[in-house]
């Protein structure tokens, strides 16, 4: 990466992947979004930008670029506090990242990144195994009796008993969920600067948590994370993931300021 | 990708390995500057209305009360269940999959389908799938 060409040319715009601070600037060798140009850099008043040129009618992206995104800002977050910005972030030329972005929100980009100073995203989620159900059954006595009387009958006949089945299920489902969330924020949230909380994506889905945690615990954090998955072993499969960069933490979700 | 063999041990990834995850992790993500979102991603609204399962619907309890009918109690439970999220997260390989979550997983392939950073994970999910046409499962 580096300061390099500047944008404008006819045809060509800048497309913004994060801010970092100009003395923590990484270098990142990748293409950009869009595939034609390599992430370069544009600095000013000690914030640098991560950038790339893209085509100036660039709208549409498909699953590579999402992937480009995510692993330019993924290297740069290896060795700097990152602010990162909303995916298909793109702006005129490199002077409108200079005026709009690095000076005219320079106050709330510097504020930002101290409060991230050293901070990455960790991500956290879980699904139950498909045994989940028969821990249901076995701890709920209703579901038991209900489920004897539907096995096997008539599917019209049956089909209240089965809607209140599964309704009991769905219950003891999501107190099951929150047990086990409780759980697991309790061993690691004291390791956390900041945790967010996802919706659950999945009929099975525990939870999905992004952790803000400071580069020093993360040998911490990961012994943590792994005895919530030893303790788990037999009904919940986890996915862990970072270092990030905190995509949860820049005040980007739809509920946001700034959204 | 992250495994629990032995002692329970934990993987940390680079970044999430699913593509659920990884959009989950992305979209409506990071910070806005005003008027300067304006590249999307084909096919997340595919995405974000299809793949949220709506829990407490009378769909999901049907599926939970078929989930628990079929499970045998001394054994391991079946594998009747949609499995979408693990189908992505193995690469999707390993599915299979019924009723409505069907067409939101292919959905979901058929936007990432054809990436040429990972080839094999495209190939698994048209394995995955290969009883049928690309075309005829909308």
């Amino acid at each position: 990466m580096s300061g390099g060409s500047s944008s404008g040319a006819a045809g060509t715009a800048t497309y913004v992947y994060g801010v970092l601070r100009a003395s923590e600037e990484p270098t990142i060798d990748a293409m950009g979004v869009g595939g034609e140009a390599r992430v370069r850099s544009v600095t000013d008043g000690g914030l640098t930008a991560i950038v790339s040129d893209v085509d100036e009618g660039f709208v549409e992206a498909g699953r590579d670029d999402l992937s480009r995104h995510m692993v330019i800002l993924e290297q740069a977050a290896l060795s700097a506090t990152v602010v990162p910005l909303r995916f298909g972030t793109v702006m005129p030329d490199d002077d409108a990242v200079t005026a709009e972005l690095l000076r005219g929100r320079a106050a709330e980009l510097q504020e930002l990144l101290t409060a991230l100073d050293g901070r990455v995203e960790l991500s956290l989620s879980g699904t139950y195994d498909e045994q989940i159900f028969g821990e249901v059954v076995a701890e709920q006595p209703e579901v038991a009796a209900l489920r004897e009387r539907v096995r096997g009958g008539d599917e019209n006949a049956t089909y209240y008993d089965r809607i209140r089945l599964g309704e009991l299920v769905a219950q003891a489902m999501a107190a099951k969920r929150q047990r086990d969330t409780d759980q697991v924020l309790e061993k690691l949230r004291p390791l956390a600067d900041d945790v967010h909380l996802g919706d659950v994506a999945h009929e099975r889905s525990v939870l999905s948590a992004a952790f803000l945690v400071h580069r020093d615990r993360l040998p911490e954090f990961d012994r943590a994370a792994d005895e919530v998955a030893a303790q788990n072993r037999a009904r919940i499969r986890f996915r862990y993931a970072g270092p990030l960069p905190p995509y949860d933490f820049v005040g980007g979700g739809k509920e946001g300021p700034w959204g | 990708m992250t495994t629990q063999q032995g002692g329970g041990s934990l993987t940390r990834t680079p970044h999430p390995s699913s593509l659920y995850d990884v959009l989950d992790l992305i979209l409506d993500k990071g910070l806005v500057i005003d008027l300067y979102v304006r590249v999307s991603l084909v096919g997340i609204e595919l995405l974000t209305i299809d793949a949220r399962i709506v829990i407490a619907s009378v769909d999901t309890y049907l599926r939970f009360a078929e989930a628990v009918n079929r499970l045998d109690l001394a054994e391991t439970g079946g594998k009747d269940l949609p499995e979408f999220i693990e189908d992505l997260g193995e690469g999707g390989g390993r599915g299979k999959t019924k009723g409505a979550l069907e067409g939101a997983k292919d959905s979901i392939k058929d936007v990432f389908d054809g990436g040429d950073d990972d080839k094999e994970k495209a190939a698994a999910s048209r394995r995955s799938r290969s009883s049928r046409s690309k075309d005829d499962d909308a």
